[in-house]
């Protein structure tokens, strides 16, 4: 995206099929100054990239109005105090209406209320109301807030009930009039009146249907066909449409020549509506189903707020806490904005973020994020991030913007569904063509039947044959199910990802992740803590005559009180190691720095001497007992230093970078998943292995500077591996963005700010691997539905053109075809909601609290190291 | 001045488009006819039926085709 352009979601409303997103997606990239225009059907969503010097929202409103669509806006509705009169009414709606993101403003000084239609991901509802008290005016309440989630909702269930009811209608008359048709068959003659036989009484039922149920076809393909638009709505009116035309035509006028009265097809035209019908309510009640994780995000944000104010506690729209405001939260609420607590202590379940079910400890100065739910205890907390800037804010738009993406292997299907109904009308014409001129006269045969009916085709004629062949090709021919197989796939895989904590920015990331062979991970931060800790403490054996414990202990206090007031990180991990094990250190009496070698102090008469080798040679102190012992250690790549008390070794304390929770974990998961592991680090070649040794990765690049990570990303994308990179979104945010995919981890709560294609929320390496598996997961049910998809349409367009009719003597009916692509069109949607069943095979059972000791259990004593 | 309806197309785009999709498809049904009349025995209301047939069909084939030819000419 450009540096001046804007980028704006938008929900559509009456799109039905993949060539209406390729409708929509030509509308807008036509409009002057849209660059980028993404639409994705599932979603229901468009995302327009746009120059706003050249076009604005209301423009690319009307473009996509134009081509017969709706721009569905949110809506709100606040009561204005102090709005009266018709003057305020037109200051009111003109200060929003110059708002950018504001459609429409409805003000009305009578009942003294504001009606707001604006697009949430471009202004929010607390900024609207900012600006209506900016304009002089209060905002007493929220009276009525529809949000886009609750919209879509209504419109789905609107949606179910209205084809629900037309099912009622048309059902019910349709097996009527099938009963009525084929009661000369088998021994329907007993139980059906002979009067539903009749073609009039037929044609009366058939009517209803047509003309009720029926003519949401007829009017949606009218509207696009007047913007020259083909959509599947014009599928189903022309099948309709020809079967009841020749049904009228051939009952009131038998003799015109289309077959006669034994060739009305009214059963047909009622059928093909009832099943279209079906199918289109099927589609309604299990479509919602693939975004309810987005949903069940929307949900979690909190609708009020208790802050302080003027040393007053008031209750206040959680949308209206502002930056600084200081927030109360008590046990069982939701916490409303993100912020830092600066009183109280309580477990915070953040699971519907994070992914992470054991509740985290909070206390003064930590984090908490909004949307998440307090458990035990009361705390105060200062808000840091409000509004549109949450984490869970954040969260929803990015996981919004991943679903209205396009991945690249929906590109070849949306192609073929887009321009596939105007293929498909092409070949009813060149079928229509084929069994006027040639087929009748060579195959044709009066016992041919309909396939699974007894119904023979009788004294059908040339026209009322081809004309059925036809017909059956472009209901057959629906391509839905193409449309929606990756979409809907990639909607729930992105949700269920985000309910662990992992964050696609787009379908493509998805894609691209899903085809990995190489994880590069940095070192520092990302595999290590990246801050030094104890690891070894080795007393020497002659020194001490007491218990091991007792002599690392001292060993470790000696340290501890030298370094006690040096800024040096070598230093403070020392001095952190003593505390952690409980050790009390006292002030030294004094202390001296010596650069590049350690440090000397002293305390109560002792004289300590911490640092290398050439400082206790200086020093003079005999460290060859526990030489060896340090060259091991360094060999670990750990950094070994002598501890010396009035000129005496007391022994050897190392203090190295230590390995994150799970590092060893992940990585065996993903070798477990295929993948090579590699590491990349600026350390030395001895430590870098050292390092890789134990978390057994595969490859190590190292000594390599930051600057030049991405280019060895490069290297090994030349290679020609697949690469993603595992690092933090800041500093490795070169190598990131050059990996086929950059996986920035432990973001926290910023996650909008973040390089890279995925984003963990938190610093569990073993998300990379739940990021692997979702991306394998939803890839395998994209490839899975295409398979299905596609397969339906090459299967069934030559049956519906009569290909085998030669041969067996058999025509798919046009309402077997409606079945089928019912069937079709629903059984892919099913097959993506097994996705819901997806859980990554790493186990969080074992989930440790957050702070762990990082004293690694390998304190030897007595000369002796143990592990 | 030249009067542009919403869809981004002047009156004489749409003439122009309306033209070349009619004529096509009259020229499918010319095409049908005189077909129809070449291998002869058609019944009178099965060759009008199909004409018709084909004159829906194949308007619904061009006509976005050409409005969007056209529309794409216009825009360059």
């Amino acid at each position: 995206m450009g540096q001046n352009e804007s980028k704006v979601t938008l929900r559509i409303g009456g799109m039905s099929c993949a060539s209406c997103v390729a409708h929509i997606e030509t509308a807008l990239t036509d409009l002057k100054g849209v660059s980028k225009a993404r639409v994705n059907l599932a979603a229901q969503k468009a995302q327009v990239e746009f120059d706003p010097a050249q076009t604005d929202l209301s423009r690319i409103s009307q473009a996509i109005q134009d081509v017969g669509y709706e721009v569905a806006p949110d809506e709100l509705t606040f009561k204005v105090l102090g709005m009266r009169s018709a003057h305020c009414e037109g200051v009111v709606r003109q200060g929003l209406e110059n708002l950018p993101g504001v459609v429409k403003v409805e003000a009305n000084g009578n009942t003294g209320t504001a009606t707001i239609w604006y697009h949430a991901t471009t202004v929010s509802p607390g900024e609207i109301k900012q600006t209506i008290r900016d304009l002089g005016y209060d905002v007493a309440e929220k009276l009525q807030a529809q949000d886009a989630l609750d919209r879509e909702r209504e419109a789905r269930q609107r949606e179910i009930r209205r084809q629900g009811l037309w099912m009622l209608v048309c059902w019910p008359l349709a097996l009527v009039i099938m009963l009525g048709t084929f009661r000369d068959y088998w021994k329907l003659s007993v139980f059906v009146p002979e009067f539903l036989a009749d073609n009039f009484v037929l044609f009366l039922l058939t009517t209803p249907i047509v003309f009720g149920p029926g003519w949401q076809f007829f009017i949606n393909s009218w509207r696009g066909l007047k913007h020259g638009v083909a959509d599947m709505n014009l599928l189903y009116a022309t099948g309709i449409g020809a079967a009841y035309l020749i049904g009228v035509i051939n009952t009131l006028w038998p003799e015109a020549g289309f077959g006669g009265a034994k060739a009305v097809f009214f059963e047909s035209a009622a059928l093909l509506t009832a099943f279209i019908i079906l199918g289109k309510w099927l589609e309604a009640l299990t479509r919602g189903r693939t975004s309810d994780a987005i949903r069940r995000l929307m949900a979690l944000q909190p609708k009020i707020a208790r802050v302080i104010r003027d040393g007053k506690e008031i209750e206040v729209a959680a949308d209206e806490v502002l930056e600084n405001d200081l927030v109360l939260v008590r046990p069982g609420e939701s916490i409303p904005v993100d912020g830092v607590i600066m009183e109280g202590y309580s477990a915070v379940d953040e699971s519907m973020l994070t992914g992470e079910s054991m509740p985290v400890e909070k206390k003064t100065g930590d984090q908490v994020i909004g949307g998440t739910m307090n458990k035990t205890g009361a705390f105060r907390f200062r808000a840091t991030k409000v509004g549109k800037e949450t984490a869970l804010a954040q969260i929803i738009r990015l996981v919004e913007e991943a679903q209205a993406s396009k991945a690249p292997i929906q590109k070849l299907a949306d192609m073929v569904a887009g321009h596939f109904i105007l293929a498909v009308h092409a070949l009813a014409l060149t079928v229509f063509f084929f069994w006027f001129f040639v087929g009748y006269g060579n195959f044709f045969d009066p016992q041919s039947r309909f396939l699974l009916t007894p119904y023979t085709l009788g004294e059908i004629g040339v026209f009322g044959f081809s004309l059925l062949l036809s017909i059956t090709v472009l209901v057959i021919s629906c391509p839905c199910a193409v449309g929606m197989a990756t979409p809907s796939a990639m909607m729930a895989g992105t949700g269920k990802a985000a309910e662990h904590g992992v964050l696609f920015k787009g379908a493509d990331a998805i894609e691209a992740t899903a085809k990995l062979d190489a994880v590069v991970f940095d070192k520092t931060g990302t595999l290590t803590r990246g801050e030094p800790s104890v690891t070894d403490v080795i007393p020497q054996a002659a020194t001490f005559n007491g218990p091991v414990a007792e002599a690392v202990n001292e060993v470790l206090r000696l340290a501890a009180i030298a370094e006690k007031n040096s800024e040096h990180p070598l230093g403070e991990a020392i001095v952190r190691g003593a505390e952690e094990r409980g050790v009390e250190v006292p002030d030294a009496d004094w202390f001296e720095s010596i650069p590049g070698h350690g440090v000397e102090a002293e305390w109560k008469g002792q004289k300590i001497t911490l640092g290398n080798r050439k400082l206790m040679k200086e020093r003079s102190v005999p460290f060859e007992a526990l030489l060896a012992h340090a060259e091991a250690l360094e060999n670990d790549g750990k950094t070994a230093m002598f501890v010396a008390a009035n000129g005496e070794l007391a022994g050897v304390i190392a203090v190295a970078d230590t390995l994150k929770d799970y590092s060893i974990e992940a990585v065996e998961q993903l070798h477990r998943l295929g993948l090579e592991v590699l590491m990349i680090t600026g350390d030395n070649r001895r430590t870098a292995d050292a390092i890789a040794r134990r978390v057994k990765i595969d490859r190590v690049l190292a000594e390599v500077l930051p600057q030049d990570k991405a280019e060895k990303i490069k290297t090994l994308q030349a290679e020609g591996r697949r690469v993603a990179m595992v690092g933090d979104g800041v500093n490795d945010a070169p190598a990131l963005a050059q990996a086929n995919v950059g996986i920035a981890i432990g973001s926290g709560t910023d996650v909008a700010k973040e390089t890279g294609h995925v984003i963990l929320i938190k610093e569990d390496l073993r998300d990379v691997v739940v990021a692997m598996e979702a991306a394998k997961a939803t890839m395998r049910k994209v490839k899975q539905n295409l398979f299905w998809a596609f397969g339906y349409n090459v299967a069934s367009i030559p049956i519906g053109a009569g290909l085998f009719y030669p041969f067996f003597k058999l025509v798919v009916s046009p309402e077997l075809a409606a079945l089928l692509m019912a069937v079709s069109s629903v059984s892919v949607t099913l097959n993506t909601l097994l996705l819901k069943r997806f859980a990554p095979k790493v186990k969080r059972e074992k989930a440790i609290p957050e702070k762990t000791p990082s004293l690694e259990p390998s304190f030897a004593g007595h000369g002796i190291r143990r592990r | 001045m030249e009067t542009r309806t919403a869809s981004g197309m002047d009156k004489n785009t749409r003439r122009l488009s309306a033209i070349c999709y009619t004529g096509t498809s009259l020229a499918v049904v010319a095409l049908f006819v005189v077909l129809a009349q070449i291998i002869g025995g058609y019944p009178r209301a099965a060759v009008i039926g199909g004409a018709v047939w084909s004159f829906i069909l194949s308007m619904i084939v061009t006509m976005p085709l050409s409005t969007s030819y056209f529309k794409k000419r216009r825009m360059s």
